[in-house]
Parts: structure tokens; C-alpha cells; sequence
């Protein structure tokens, strides 16, 4: 059994102090610059530099204090030196690790470990620390050792796809207005005013029958979209996808680069899933979802960018054997009843818009072109969701075995849900009215995780649903 | 096996909360000096804490009752309302040990177990009790 211990980058101290950075270490270089460029001293200088080297001394304890201890079995964590804490984990535990490195990072040769169990905190890692890049690697090779790993390398123009059809105007306005705010306050240059004047210009350039507020407030939405295009972008060009027996390597990003490794087995589950611009191009991606992975949004990681879903079906065959479906398929009823069933919802929706459009038209004739441009915004939108209702009614499965195969919708996005049976978490059955007349239902599957992906298909005929999942889950309940 | 508290937890948990309750006793009695009414509520805290640490603490810790077998821990405690928390062995994920400059002084440590969406605690108990419970815990979980 052959141990080896793995101490934090220096740089680590900067990152202990960043908690002071704005309160204790800012104010302090502005008092030294103060000095230097006029002579004067801060009456609170002594304070502050007393205050600086109680932390610096307490960073660099922090720093000296952690340390990483591996052998075949385990991984032990320690850390802190007033309150110290020793974590020991089973290397067959842990999710992932992820390292990511920055332009700092490459410069000090330092990355940012990121290792994950499930029992963490939901989107937060569980142990972060700066390592040197060297030992990082060490670390890698001693936890998942050395297997032959096919390499699949994606090109420029999918990841471009990818994050223009993933991206949204929302992540745009949530990352960027902060940004741009925080950039005012330090150049003392209201950046905002000069963006929204100048947005205002451009939307009186044109003329169309939209009302310029429109013209406004598309012209924001889309540079939002942009800023997100180009975020997504940047994380996840240069995409790699290492494939080994065991284990799956995925390294995305040209500025932050960012390397995570799993056990296959540690995979949850795999989603086909197809948002609602991939839908304009017939494009998928494949994302697999891992118990306690990552600090990003959710535990899925992008395994495939994009592409065809039979491109992706021969991925899944390839990389997740273990994951393909068997079992009984079940499918809605090809009936043009059944199919009205599917739609009527979006159907209601589309009569419901063009009433509200019509009386707010009429109550309010000044805003005719408003009322307008949002009622064929509404339409757009319904027509899209029947676009899905649709789907769901032509393409919509459930294949129940050993591995599961549901396929339907959530929300907007078209998702197919790859699981083993013993991953599931919740079935959901559920009995509208209309589904005890025509004897069927609607069934949800959540996988157990803290994030949980789910799916639901509809319309499936009851008794059928009832059989296969007693039989699969050994299940008694009543048929 | 079944093992229940040291007294030394006992000890070390009536140190720290009476260092604690004796704390906010001082922040508030020092308003005193602008009027005596301060007193008052320093005098009802610090009560509050020398019950707190000398009669519900010793029955509290009396309480924890810590079960090991081949396939999960189970911890009970509790005076009025009794509580059982059952860990099984497949179910850790792994296990984390804390000292406390106090506590090191006492040679003694806590142990937290985690799972998936749950924790569970063990206070203070000896490094060696602490390091026996770490190590069977380390070949149970894949056995």
C-alpha cells in the first residue's frame, strides 16, 4: 500500500485571505498608495497592518495545515490548524475530481482541486484547494490510475452550437450587469447609462411597426445572449472527451481550462436532451449526471456537445454498454383521439392568447402594436409547446427493464432519460379524469440524486404501466 | 458494540458553554454602567446558562448510547424526546474527525459521518475510541 501525501500551491494563502480582500486588504493598499503618492498616512495604517499580518498569519497556518494523503483504498483530507479536521474517504466514494486552471493558475503552475462525494452540499464541492500542477496529476493517476482511453475531440462549429442553443438571455443579464457595475464603480464611469443611451439610439434607427420600447428590450435581450453565448463558449471550447474502460475524462476551456474525472459507475444517468433552438437545427446533447458533481448548476456534466440522435445512440452503445435499454417497450396509442389529447392543451392556450389580445387591443387601441408584437410573441411560444405536445405523442416511450428508457419532455426541453433501474429514486403515477375514462396515465421518473433529472411521458396505457414496474421493481401493488 | 459518552465530553461541553454564556454575560452587563437595569438580563443569562451547563448537559450526554455492528452505527439520545439515528455501513460516503484546540488538549475528538443528503454526529469522544470507530469504519463500507 503505497501512501503518498500532496501538500496545497502557496497560493493557497491568497485564497484563504480573499474573505478579507475588500474590508481589510484593499483599503490597506489604498492607504500605502496614499502614502506614496502624497506622503500622507492613514491614522488607521498601524491598525490595518497589525490586522493584515494576523491574517496573513492565520492564511498561511490554514495553508501549511492542509493536506492530502492517498493510498490504493483512500483519500484523507486534513486541514485547518486551530480547529483541525481530518476527512477520510473511500476512493470507490468519491464522484469526481475536477481541476481547473486559470491564466493565474498557469502562470504559478497551480490548479484548482475540486473533489466530490455525494454527500456534499448541492451544487458546492466538497473539498476545494489550490494544488501544484505536478502533484494534481500525481493525484489523478494515483486515485483512477492509468487505463487506455479512446479520445473524442469535438469541433469548433458543434461547441459553437452548443452555446448559441444553450445559452440564455437571462444567465446574460445575471453574470454581465454585475460585471459592468462593479466595472462603473472602480473606473467611476456610469458604463450603464452609456450602454442604455446607446441601445436607445440604435432602437430608433428602426423603424418597423414594433414600438421602440420593443426594439429596446429585444436590442437588450440579445447582447445579453451574447455575453452568455460567449461564456459558454469560452468554457467549453476545445472540448475532449477521454473514454476508458472504467473511467470518463472531459476537458473543456481555452482561458479556464477545466479537467473532470469519473467512474462510469458513478453515472446516474444519461439525458439526450434537446433544447428548444437544438430543436430548430435537429440536434441533441448528451449530458451525464453524476451524484455530487461539480459546483456548476446541477450535477450534469456535457458529454457529447451535439449532435444527431443517432450520432449519440452509437456514443451510448459505445461509452455506456451498461446503460443500454432492454426491457418492453410501451408507447401512447397512435389514434387521432389520443393524439387530440395530446394537443388540446396548446390548442386552449392559443384561443385563450388571441381573446386576451383581442380585449387588450380594445381596451387599450394606443398600445396596439404592443398588444401585437406580445400576443405573436405568446402564439410563438404556444406553437412551439404543441410542437412539443406532439413530440411527446409521436416519439414519447417507456421502455422498462433492468435499464430504463423514458422518453418525453420537461418543460420545454425534449429529454431522453438512460438509467439503471436501481438508480431510480421516485415513479410518479398520475390519473387525470380523462386518463381513467380511456384508462391511462401519466408517469413520472426522478432519479435519485441531489439534483434529480426527471421525465415524464404521458398517455401510457395504466394496466401495462402497473405490470412491468411490478415486475421490474418487485412490486406488489394492486394492478 | 455499544459505548456511551466519556465524562470528559461532559466537561468539555460545560467549559465551553459556560465560557460562551459568561461572554454575552459580560457584553451585557458592561451597558450597566449606563444604567444598572442591565443587570437584569446578565443575571437572568447568566442563570440560564449554569442551568443550561450543569443540569441539562450531564443528562443530555447521559443520554447518547453509540451501537457499532457489522452493518451500520446507530447513535440514541435525547431526555424528553428520544431520538435514534441508524447509519448503515453502505450508505457512508465518508467519515470526518474535528479537534478543537480544547478538545486536543483533552485528547479528544468528534467524528462526523456523511451520507448522501444526511450527516450524522458523534461528540467528543477519545483519539483512541475516535481512531478505532475511523479505522472499522474504513473496511466496513466495501465489505
Amino acid at each position: 500500500m503505497i501512501k503518498t501525501t500532496f501538500k496545497a500551491h502557496p497560493i493557497m494563502i491568497l485564497r484563504l485571505m480573499k474573505p478579507y480582500l475588500f474590508i481589510l486588504i484593499l483599503p490597506l493598499l489604498r492607504a500605502l498608495i496614499q502614502y506614496i503618492t502624497n506622503g500622507e498616512i492613514d491614522g488607521l495604517l498601524s491598525l490595518e497592518l497589525i490586522a493584515f499580518g494576523f491574517v496573513l498569519i492565520i492564511a498561511f497556518w490554514g495553508w501549511y495545515s492542509i493536506s492530502i494523503t492517498t493510498n490504493d483504498r483512500y483519500i484523507i483530507i486534513r486541514k485547518g490548524f486551530l480547529v483541525k479536521s481530518c476527512s477520510v474517504i473511500e476512493i470507490s466514494r468519491l464522484s469526481s475530481i475536477s481541476l481547473k486552471q486559470g491564466v493565474i493558475g498557469y502562470l504559478f503552475k497551480c490548479v484548482d482541486c475540486a473533489i466530490n462525494t455525494e454527500a456534499g452540499r448541492p451544487q458546492k464541492s466538497d473539498f476545494e484547494l489550490k494544488m501544484r500542477a505536478d502533484d494534481a496529476k500525481r493525484l489523478f493517476k494515483n486515485i483512477y490510475g492509468h487505463e487506455k482511453q479512446e479520445i473524442v475531440k469535438f469541433s469548433t462549429y458543434r461547441i459553437a452550437l452548443l452555446a448559441a442553443t444553450t445559452s440564455s438571455a437571462a444567465t446574460g443579464i445575471i453574470v454581465g450587469v454585475p460585471i459592468i457595475n462593479k466595472a462603473s464603480d472602480l473606473l467611476g464611469i456610469a458604463i450603464s447609462d452609456m450602454l442604455l443611451n446607446e441601445i436607445n439610439s440604435v432602437s430608433s434607427r428602426f423603424d418597423n411597426v414594433f414600438p421602440p420600447i420593443v426594439n429596446t428590450v429585444t436590442l437588450i435581450l440579445l447582447f445579453a445572449y451574447l455575453v452568455s453565448f460567449l461564456i459558454s463558449f469560452l468554457k467549453n471550447v476545445n472540448f475532449k472527451l477521454k473514454s476508458g474502460k472504467k473511467g470518463i475524462e472531459v476537458r473543456a476551456g481555452i482561458i479556464v481550462r477545466k479537467r473532470t474525472v469519473f467512474k462510469k459507475s458513478k453515472v446516474n444517468n444519461i439525458c439526450f436532451e434537446q433544447t428548444p433552438l437544438m430543436r430548430l437545427i435537429k440536434k441533441y446533447s448528451m449530458r451525464a449526471s453524476i451524484g455530487g458533481y461539480g459546483d456548476s448548476k446541477g450535477e450534469r456534466a456535457i458529454v457529447v456537445p451535439v449532435a444527431r440522435h443517432n450520432e449519440l445512440e452509437q456514443q451510448l452503445n459505445q461509452h455506456y454498454p451498461f446503460l443500454k435499454p432492454d426491457g418492453d417497450t410501451l408507447t401512447p396509442r397512435k389514434t387521432i383521439l389520443n393524439l387530440n389529447r395530446f394537443l388540446y392543451i396548446p390548442a386552449i392556450f392559443a384561443l385563450l392568447i388571441m381573446a386576451a389580445g383581442a380585449v387588450l387591443a380594445l381596451m387599450f387601441p394606443y398600445f396596439d402594436r404592443l398588444v401585437l408584437f406580445l400576443m405573436l410573441t405568446a402564439l410563438g411560444i404556444d406553437l412551439y409547446y404543441a410542437s412539443v405536445c406532439y413530440h411527446n405523442y409521436k416519439y414519447g416511450k417507456l421502455c422498462v427493464g433492468r435499464h430504463l428508457l423514458a422518453s418525453g419532455s420537461a418543460g420545454f426541453t425534449i429529454r431522453e432519460l438512460y438509467c439503471s433501474k436501481n438508480k431510480i429514486g421516485v415513479i410518479k403515477i398520475t390519473q387525470t379524469p380523462a386518463d381513467r375514462r380511456f384508462k391511462t396515465c401519466k408517469i413520472k421518473f426522478t432519479v435519485r440524486s441531489e439534483n434529480a433529472d426527471s421525465v415524464k411521458v404521458k398517455n401510457i396505457d395504466i394496466k401495462a404501466v402497473k405490470e412491468y414496474i411490478n415486475k421490474v421493481f418487485d412490486l406488489k401493488t394492486d394492478e | 458494540m455499544t459505548f456511551t459518552l466519556p465524562k470528559k465530553t461532559r466537561i468539555l461541553w460545560q467549559t465551553r458553554l459556560v465560557f460562551a454564556f459568561a461572554c454575552v454575560c459580560a457584553a451585557v452587563a458592561f451597558f450597566s454602567r449606563f444604567t444598572l437595569w442591565f443587570l437584569l438580563p446578565a443575571a437572568i443569562i447568566a442563570t440560564i446558562g449554569l442551568v443550561f451547563a450543569f443540569v441539562y448537559v450531564p443528562f443530555y450526554f447521559k443520554s447518547y448510547k453509540i451501537t457499532v455492528d457489522e452493518n451500520s452505527i446507530a447513535i440514541t439520545k435525547g431526555i424528553i424526546i428520544k431520538t435514534t439515528n441508524i447509519m448503515p455501513f453502505p450508505r457512508l460516503v465518508f467519515a470526518q474527525s474535528f479537534t478543537t484546540p480544547l478538545s486536543q488538549l483533552m485528547k479528544m475528538k468528534c467524528v462526523m459521518l456523511k451520507a448522501a443528503r444526511g450527516w450524522m454526529l458523534i461528540p467528543e469522544i477519545d483519539n483512541i475510541n475516535a481512531d478505532f470507530l475511523l479505522d472499522n469504519l474504513k473496511v466496513k463500507p466495501n465489505d
